[in-house]
Parts: structure tokens; C-alpha cells; sequence
């Protein structure tokens, strides 16, 4: 066997692991959901072939005498929450900005500062989401004891459905704040040449003068690279946020599509329907991100 | 020396492969439950045991979502060969073939003792048992007496309706306002299915099989009302104090001074209370006190590759002998009318009126649960909108209604639509 031979072999006895594996548990999957979502199936029988009735199930309007209804309120609804939860990307986003930029400087005790950011992100979700269940506590949680220090009646953060919402954007900018995004934006901050800062400084820039100048254009690549990582978790996400805290209530109001796709399959046992769902995410989170690319990489400058 | 270990290894692996064959049929039952219920379990599958040598029984207990978890094991083919089973997943179950149908134990029973009118309807399908009742429930209200007393209530000895309940707040309710009061609170939330069906609420026209959507009535308005009413009565837990100090706890504490429950929970109060308290009927409402059946039945998984066996364990089970254990434990109502009326069931003290337990499974005192098969999908369709009722003030009682029934009609739609398989089955 030639040497050449030799390399490709052990090549390819070191890939395949990751192949098959990924053939496997990821490419099969993928097709079996596509082709599931054409199906009616309830695990325990064989499926039934139904074609498109799932995709105009999830995505077809009929009119009525009331007037246009979606013939799942539910997916919209859903799906507006996902949405409205994504509301705290671009506040993590600049809160890890913020941190970043904080701990790039020359403290004392900056390691400690960074772990001490970054532990949130290292402990268990499921420890993490019942600390935070106890912190909303309206009776007896951190939050309305400190609000009613200063005279407010906290509301019932997780069981009313105006603020449960919100609550969890709180609670996600504290897990996001100082977690990989803060780190990446560290590692932007010290890649940009000090000359830069020293040379503005001397031309007589101000501080928020040489952020819009140096600092923001030196970090827009980490920025598009979170915003789309972010774009695509917070899409898929929530599942397990909802899960523990608040079951995707009350009254739906946290139920993320990621839990509307989980419920569906284990818990109405509608694996089809379940399977539709999903790619419909699948498409949505394509699109979206086609468009961060088209529009968002114009204004990278590297 | 390495050698000699890869040999050892191997010869090891080898010995764990190798099936003792001792005459003994293994069979695997899965339930759910408390630590005491997994004691009662286990006296049950000790003494069946020791009276069939040749069955051993390995229990499975399954924690949340039992119903999830042992689905996905019949999908793998490695259910357990006998499966408690509850009435969210008995029509799930039976209508697909999942369970093996067991009417020849049932007749069995019946032989020796006629099985209460309640958990007998709730297994029974066109005459034929695919699970056997074990345990009935039926939710009664546990009455801490001595709060009464001190708020000078008088006690009515056939309970009290929906309405005079919430009355009783300012008088036993401390943190609604009324210093002074025995308790802090009148009660927990009430679950909306009592509610509903105390006003005689109906979801469809049929519950086993459901051709017409008739929930947006005047009655379930009146219920939803009512449910309001108990959600902003200040003197009624808000939802996040049970969640921080539990549900039943409230009541063991003397926190609140009524408590909607079924027998299960019982063992937590029995001789761990500092008041007298005793049980009444549900509150009843204008169709009476009416509560929901929870019990639970044994089905033999219809893949099962030890059938006798299981069949064996669930006969068992359902002996005299059996239900005697059961009914020792002090969880469960047992499910003839013999034992459940007997002498040994009703000196199981306390509570005084342990009798009451009994007769919520007497015809009519229970509805069987709400509503044919697909069950687990209504009641989560019935307990979103139970939800809206509680958390969105802002919204008329008569727009929840009329929500929902949309939403069970849009559900039946759909299931008529798409499971034409499934009702021929049915």
C-alpha cells in the first residue's frame, strides 16, 4: 500500500466515527422528521400518509363570520413569544459588550471578575432556573424584597401573564451577560492594536469618540458571529426554561415554539404534526439568518 | 499480565451474559407514586411472591411523566408486562391495542364482590375491561374542625356548597385582612373540573364519543364565574404561595382551613395535624357535589412476553388478599363494594368520616373524568383556559367560555379528520 493510501485510510478511520455518528443521530433524523411531517402518527401505530395536512393545519387561515382565524392560534402565539424573548439578545449582547470592555482593563482582581461573570454559564440550567423561581417568589423572593425596600409592590413575576414574559427576559440577560458572548468579546477587545487608542488619544478623541471609531468596527465581526449564534439559539431555544419555571404558562404565555413542538410530540402525541412544526422553525431560522448574512456581513469591515 | 486480564475481562462479560435459567419468570410492573405508595407496592408483590414462587416481579417506578416514558417504552417494545395505568392514558392505550383485555379477571371479581358503580364505568369500554380497577378516588374536602370552631362556624354535616365556602373567607381567612382569623387562609385554589361539573358543566355531548361541542352553556358560564370569584377572593392562597410551601402542607400546618383532596394524601395528616379535622363531601354547586373519579387500574401490556404471569400478578392484586394490602396501606379507597363499605376499611381511623370516602364512588356521587379518548389533550385544553380564567382578570368569563369550546371544537375537528383508524378501533 502506498503511502498516499495509507493517509487516506487512517483519514477515513479517523473520520468515519464522526460520520457515522452524524448520519446517524443527526442527517437520518432530519429526513425521517421531513418525511414524518407528512404523516399522522401517534407512536404507538403505524403512521397514515396525510400530505400537506399538517403544513396547512399550522399555517393556514380560514375566514369566518368572526373574521380571519389562523387555524392554529396557538403556533402564532408561540411564536410571537419566541419572538418577544428574543428581545433579550440585544440587551445580553450589549451587556456582554459592557463586561468585556470593563474587564479588558487593567483591575485588580480581573481573573477573579471573569470567573466570577462567567460561573453562570458553567452551572446546571435546572439548579440555575429553580434559584430564579425562588428569586420571583412574590411572597418571599429577592426581587419584590428589594422592590419593597423601596415602597413597589412587586408583581406575581412568573403567574401573571404580563410580567412572566419579561421575567425571563430579566433572568436570561443575567444567564447571557457574562457567558461565551462576553468572553468572545474579550478576545475581540484585546486583538485591536493599542497604537489605535494611543493615536487617538493624541488626535484628541474622546472616550465615546474612539468606541465608535476603534472599538465597534474591532469587534463587529464577534458581533454578527453572536448575533447569528444568538438569532438561532433563542429561535430553537426556551425549552427548558419554561419547562422548569413555568410549565408555559400561565395561560401560554412563556410556551416557546421549541415547548410547542415538545408538547406536541410527548405529550399529544401527534409526532407528525410535531415534525411539521419543526421544519417550519427549520425554515424560519434559515430565513432570518439569510438575511443577517445579506444584510448584516455589509457592514463587517476585518 | 496484561493478557491474563483481557482473558478475565472477557471471561466476566461472558458470565453476565449468561442466563440463569431457574424455572423463574420475571415479569416488570411500573407504577407511580410516593415513597409509602412504593411500600404498599411492595407488600402487594412481596405476598404474590410467596404465593407464586415461580413469578418474580421487578418494579419499575416511574416518577413525572409516567405516561411519556412508558409510551416511549412500548414504541421500543420494552414496556413493562404490567402497567398501572390512570384515565388519562387508558383510552390512549386501549384503543390502540396496547393493553391485553382482562374482562375474564373482572368477572372473576365480580364473582366474589360486585366492583363499585364509579371505577367500574371508568374501565369499562362496549363491555370489555382492557385494565382492572385497584383504587378508587374520589376528591372530599378536609375540614380542619377546630378552625371552625374558633371562628364559631357551625359545622353542617353534609358539607358545604361552593358559595357558603367562599362566604366563610373574611371569617377564617387572616392574611385576606380579617386579624383575628383562625387560619391564614379559607382555602387553595379550587381545581376547575369540580367546579365545573358541580354546575353541570358538560364539555361534549358524548363523553366517550364526542360528535358535538356543547362547554360554552349557561352552566359553565356560572362555573367560570364562580372560579373567578375564588381566584380574587383575597382569603384564597394566590397561586405562588403553594408553590413555595406546597399544597397539602397548608393544611397539615393549619394554614388553611379546607383542603380538596382525595385519600391519597391522607397518611400525611394522619397523627401529624395539632387540630381535629374530618371529611366532607365536595362542595356542591347547583348539580350537586359532584367530584371527579381518580382512581387507577393494573393493565397487562399486550406485547408483554410473560401474559400468564402479568395476568397472574394482576389477578392477584385484585384478590381479596390483595386488595386487603391495598386497603391497609390507608391511600386507597378499595374497589368493591364489600371492602369499601366493609368493617376493615371503615375502622381504618382517622378521619371519623373515613365513610365519605366511599361514597364519592357511589353511582352519580363522580364524574369519570372529563372526556373521551384524547383525554390528556382536553383537559389540557380545559385547564388553558382554566388558566386565563385565573391569570387574565381583564377577560369576560363569557370570552374564556366561548374560547374554549373553539378550541374543543377545533380539536374534534381534527381528531375526526385525522383518525379515522383510530375510531374504527374504538
Amino acid at each position: 500500500m502506498t503511502s498516499r493510501k495509507k493517509e487516506t485510510l487512517a483519514a477515513v478511520c479517523f473520520l468515519l466515527p464522526n460520520i457515522l455518528g452524524f448520519f446517524l443521530f443527526t442527517f437520518w433524523p432530519v429526513v425521517a422528521a421531513f418525511l414524518l411531517s407528512f404523516t399522522q402518527w401517534d407512536l404507538l401505530t403505524p403512521p397514515h400518509w396525510t400530505g400537506l395536512t399538517n403544513f396547512s393545519d399550522l399555517l393556514g387561515f380560514s375566514h369566518s363570520p368572526e373574521g380571519w382565524r389562523a387555524s392554529d392560534p396557538l403556533f402564532w402565539k408561540y411564536l410571537a413569544n419566541t419572538l418577544f424573548l428574543m428581545l433579550g439578545l440585544p440587551l445580553t449582547m450589549a451587556a456582554s459588550l459592557g463586561l468585556a470592555i470593563v474587564l479588558n482593563k487593567k483591575l485588580r482582581f480581573s481573573y477573579a471578575y471573569r470567573l466570577i461573570f462567567f460561573l453562570p454559564s458553567i452551572l446546571s440550567g435546572v439548579a440555575i432556573f429553580y434559584l430564579w423561581r425562588w428569586i420571583y417568589n412574590p411572597d418571599y423572593g429577592l426581587f419584590n424584597a428589594a422592590l419593597a425596600s423601596v415602597g413597589i409592590s412587586g408583581p406575581n413575576w412568573l403567574t401573571d401573564v404580563r410580567w412572566a414574559k419579561p421575567a425571563l427576559v430579566i433572568m436570561s440577560l443575567w444567564l447571557g451577560a457574562g457567558g461565551t458572548g462576553m468572553l468572545l468579546y474579550l478576545a475581540a477587545l484585546q486583538a485591536i492594536p493599542v497604537d489605535l487608542y494611543e493615536a487617538a488619544e493624541i488626535d484628541g478623541a474622546g472616550k465615546w469618540a474612539q468606541f465608535r471609531a476603534i472599538t465597534w468596527p474591532g469587534v463587529m465581526p464577534v458581533t454578527f458571529f453572536i448575533l447569528i449564534m444568538g438569532v438561532i439559539a433563542k429561535l430553537q431555544g426556551g425549552f427548558e426554561m419554561a419547562y422548569i419555571m413555568t410549565q408555559g404558562g400561565p395561560f401560554g404565555a412563556t410556551t416557546t415554539v421549541g415547548y410547542y413542538i415538545y408538547t406536541m410530540a410527548y405529550e399529544n402525541f401527534q409526532m407528525g404534526y410535531a415534525a411539521a412544526i419543526a421544519w417550519v422553525l427549520f425554515v424560519i431560522i434559515f430565513a432570518i439568518t439569510a438575511l443577517n448574512w445579506r444584510f448584516g456581513s455589509k457592514n463587517i469591515s476585518t | 499480565m496484561k493478557r491474563y486480564f483481557g482473558l478475565s475481562v472477557l471471561v466476566l462479560l461472558l458470565a453476565g451474559c449468561v442466563r440463569k435459567d431457574d424455572g423463574v419468570t420475571e415479569i416488570q410492573y411500573s407504577f407511580w407514586g410516593s415513597t409509602q405508595q412504593k411500600v404498599v407496592e411492595r407488600q402487594v408483590i412481596a405476598a404474590f411472591e410467596t404465593a407464586n414462587p415461580d413469578v418474580r416481579v421487578r418494579e419499575l417506578p416511574v416518577g413525572a411523566r409516567y405516561m411519556e416514558k412508558i409510551q416511549a417504552m412500548m414504541i421500543g417494545n420494552v414496556a413493562p408486562d404490567v402497567i398501572m395505568v390512570e384515565m388519562s392514558c387508558y383510552d390512549e392505550w386501549a384503543s390502540r391495542g396496547m393493553l391485553a383485555d382482562l374482562t375474564d379477571i373482572i368477572e372473576g371479581m365480580e364473582a366474589r364482590d360486585s366492583l363499585l358503580a364509579v371505577p367500574k364505568m371508568a374501565f369499562s369500554r362496549n363491555g370489555k375491561f382492557r385494565a382492572v380497577p385497584v383504587n378508587a378516588h374520589g376528591s372530599v374536602l378536609y375540614v380542619n374542625l377546630d378552625a371552625l370552631r374558633k371562628a364559631g362556624i357551625e359545622i353542617k354535616k353534609d358539607g358545604w356548597s361552593w358559595s357558603e365556602l367562599l362566604a366563610l373567607g373574611p371569617k377564617l381567612g387572616r392574611r385576606g385582612g380579617s386579624t383575628g382569623a383562625p387560619t391564614d387562609f379559607l382555602m387553595l385554589p379550587p381545581p376547575g373540573s369540580l367546579m365545573f361539573f358541580a354546575h353541570g358543566g358538560r364539555l361534549f355531548d358524548d363523553p366517550t364519543h364526542p360528535t358535538r361541542v356543547i362547554a360554552d352553556s349557561p352552566e359553565t358560564i356560572a362555573a367560570f364565574r364562580m372560579l373567578r370569584e375564588f381566584y380574587q377572593s383575597p382569603y384564597v392562597t394566590p397561586p405562588d404561595v403553594s408553590t413555595a410551601e406546597g399544597t397539602y402542607q397548608l393544611f397539615r400546618d393549619g394554614r388553611v382551613a379546607f383542603y380538596l383532596s382525595g385519600r391519597w394524601i391522607m397518611p400525611e395528616f394522619a397523627g401529624r395535624t395539632h387540630f381535629d379535622w374530618d371529611v366532607f363531601p365536595a362542595p356542591a354547586g347547583p348539580a350537586g357535589s359532584v367530584t371527579v373519579h381518580g382512581g387507577t387500574g393494573l393493565g397487562v401490556w399486550s406485547g408483554s412476553r410473560h401474559a400468564k404471569a402479568a395476568r397472574r400478578f394482576v389477578e392477584f392484586y385484585a384478590s381479596q388478599e390483595g386488595m386487603r394490602i391495598v386497603t391497609q396501606g390507608g391511600r386507597y379507597v378499595p374497589v368493591t363494594q364489600n371492602a369499601a363499605f366493609g368493617e376493615e376499611f371503615l375502622s381504618l381511623h382517622p378521619p371519623k368520616s373515613v365513610v365519605r370516602f366511599s361514597q364519592t364512588m357511589l353511582p352519580g356521587a363522580a364524574r369519570i373524568e372529563l372526556y373521551a379518548p384524547g383525554q390528556a389533550q382536553v383537559s389540557r385544553i380545559f385547564n388553558n383556559r382554566i388558566s386565563q380564567l385565573q391569570n387574565m382578570p381583564d377577560t369576560p368569563v363569557e370570552t374564556v367560555v366561548s374560547g374554549l369550546a373553539r378550541d374543543l371544537r377545533q380539536w374534534l375537528e381534527k381528531r375526526e379528520r385525522l383518525l379515522p383508524a383510530l375510531r374504527n378501533e374504538e
